[in-house]
């Protein structure tokens, strides 16, 4: 716990969630910006929909990409990783904390941007009834626990990501290429090249966008849910485990 | 291996989660191929009646109505129909679905009447002549085969052949009905033209038994049994 307690502060030292912090309020500032154009409604619902709609694809992501990058690829930049893997509970634990580290981080940033954005959408602009596009009425308690269960379900493919942009750094080693492949995989991934390789339905970057799970009615809606969140937790271990494998046989400059 | 114990512990979680989701998946997949992932028209109906405004949309007014004849809750449905009607006395959604409406009520004057503003609203369209064709088959068969000449008239090329076909059978049937013979009417029910109108051909038996006062015991048995199977394939 102090080793995680150690790399949070050190990131926070050198100011890693400012870059976050500033891209995600400005991207969910844009996000409300275009909900208050559209014509099919100004309520709290829309709002809240197109924070999903508008970043989830590509915006956070890539965000995301970045700041796993700058946590670990840094160090091997910096020609610092020497100096932080080689600490007395091994390259995995170290990996591991890091890792961590940037995941509550980044976890932090989201739902207290979220959670402000929220607040302000009630108190400030007054933005109130949950009456989706005019079409259907769904209790409070319904909508906050669509809203909030898209918002995990999003923050645990978000670290998912962040496992997988750290196996490419490790492999890479270079900040700006790890960026580039991730951005590549996305694309990629939105384009269906992957779909001849991976089926979509085990595909942990196609649960990317799900905000239809705000609005789907149907009763499946909250297993097809469970499914998409223990995908990306599968995933993620299996990416933290593919992680440790690497970084015991890189060699440290 | 160093840290065997962080090892351990990431491939325990790892296979726990797959098989977690394992069992999801097909818990998902079970759920669409038995089709119970949709909602029960009963479910729907609710979610429909939470709607802001339902008076309001005749759309809605429209799909309220046509979950309720799905229910077989015709009355229901009715009234729903009506209420889109008074806001748009000539949509013909709702008038097609208020004629399928009072033709299971077996309101068969009020079915013709609607069908009759339908054929008034749209002249040119086949179809309404054909429903319309099929309804007057319990009043007197001779108008109805007008309206099919009407739909062989506006009918295009791929569906011309359907109506020259029933526009015959209806002819040679009339030419038997004409002669006091009930067998034309029952070539008719017995015939694909009328598969899914049900309520029409016991409204046609009825009136065979009434107009045909003098049947033969066979002739009875005969149409009983027909009763029978069409009853019975109105309920499966």
């Amino acid at each position: 716990m102090n080793v995680i307690k150690l790399e949070i502060e050190k990131c926070i030292k050198e100011r890693k969630y400012i870059a976050p912090l500033i891209s995600i309020v400005f991207f969910i500032a844009i996000s409300a910006y275009f909900a208050s154009h559209d014509p099919r409604g100004r309520d709290y619902f829309t709002y809240t929909y197109y924070v999903f709609i508008l970043n989830c694809r590509v915006i956070f992501p890539i965000i995301v990409a970045i700041f796993f990058t700058n946590v670990l690829v840094k160090e091997f930049e910096k020609k610092t990783a020497r100096i932080h893997f080689l600490k007395p509970y091994g390259r995995e634990k170290a990996l591991l904390y890091k890792y961590i580290a940037g995941s509550v981080i980044i976890s932090i940033i989201f739902i207290l941007t979220f959670f402000v954005y929220e607040l302000i959408l009630l108190i400030v602009f007054k933005i109130k009834g949950l009456e989706i596009f005019n079409i259907y009425e769904f209790s409070f308690k319904e909508f906050y626990l669509r809203a909030y269960s898209t918002l995990l379900l999003q923050i645990v493919f978000l670290i998912t990501f962040g496992a997988m942009v750290f196996i490419i750094g490790i492999i890479t080693k270079k900040g700006i290429i790890t960026i580039l492949i991730s951005l590549l995989i996305l694309i990629s991934e939105q384009r269906g090249l992957f779909l001849d390789i991976i089926p979509k339905r085990i595909l942990f970057l196609s649960t990317a966008a799900k905000y239809n799970y705000m609005l789907q009615l149907d009763k499946m809606v909250y297993i097809s849910y469970l499914y998409d969140l223990m995908l990306n937790i599968s995933t993620l271990l299996g990416f933290i485990l593919i992680s440790f494998l690497l970084i015991r046989r890189i060699e440290l400059d | 291996m160093h840290n065997k114990k962080i090892y351990i512990t990431v491939i325990t979680l790892f296979f726990i989660s797959a098989l977690v989701t394992f069992f999801l998946y097909e818990y998902e997949m079970y759920l669409i191929n038995s089709g119970k992932n949709f909602m029960s028209v009963n479910e729907t109906i609710n979610l429909y009646k939470k709607k802001k405004n339902i008076n309001e949309n005749v759309d809605d007014l429209i799909e309220l109505a046509r979950l309720y004849s799905v229910n077989k809750e015709y009355e229901k449905s009715k009234e729903y129909l009506l209420k889109a009607l008074e806001k748009e006395p000539k949509n013909t959604i709702a008038l097609h679905r208020l004629a399928l409406v009072y033709e299971n009520l077996n309101d068969f004057n009020k079915a013709i009447e609607t069908r009759q503003k339908l054929v008034d609203i749209e002249p040119q369209k086949p179809e309404n002549h054909y429903y319309y064709a099929i309804l007057l088959l319990t009043k007197d068969i001779n108008v109805s085969i007008n309206e099919i000449e009407l739909a062989v008239k506006y009918a295009d090329e791929s569906d011309k052949q359907f109506y020259m076909e029933m526009l015959e059978l209806f002819k040679n049937s009339s030419k038997f009905i004409d002669e006091e013979k009930y067998d034309g009417y029952i070539d008719i029910i017995n015939s694909k033209f009328l598969e899914s109108n049900n309520n029409v051909k016991l409204e046609i038996i009825k009136n065979i038994r009434s107009k045909y006062r003098n049947l033969k015991i066979e002739d009875i048995n005969k149409l009983e049994n027909l009763e029978k199977e069409i009853k019975n394939n109105k309920i499966n």
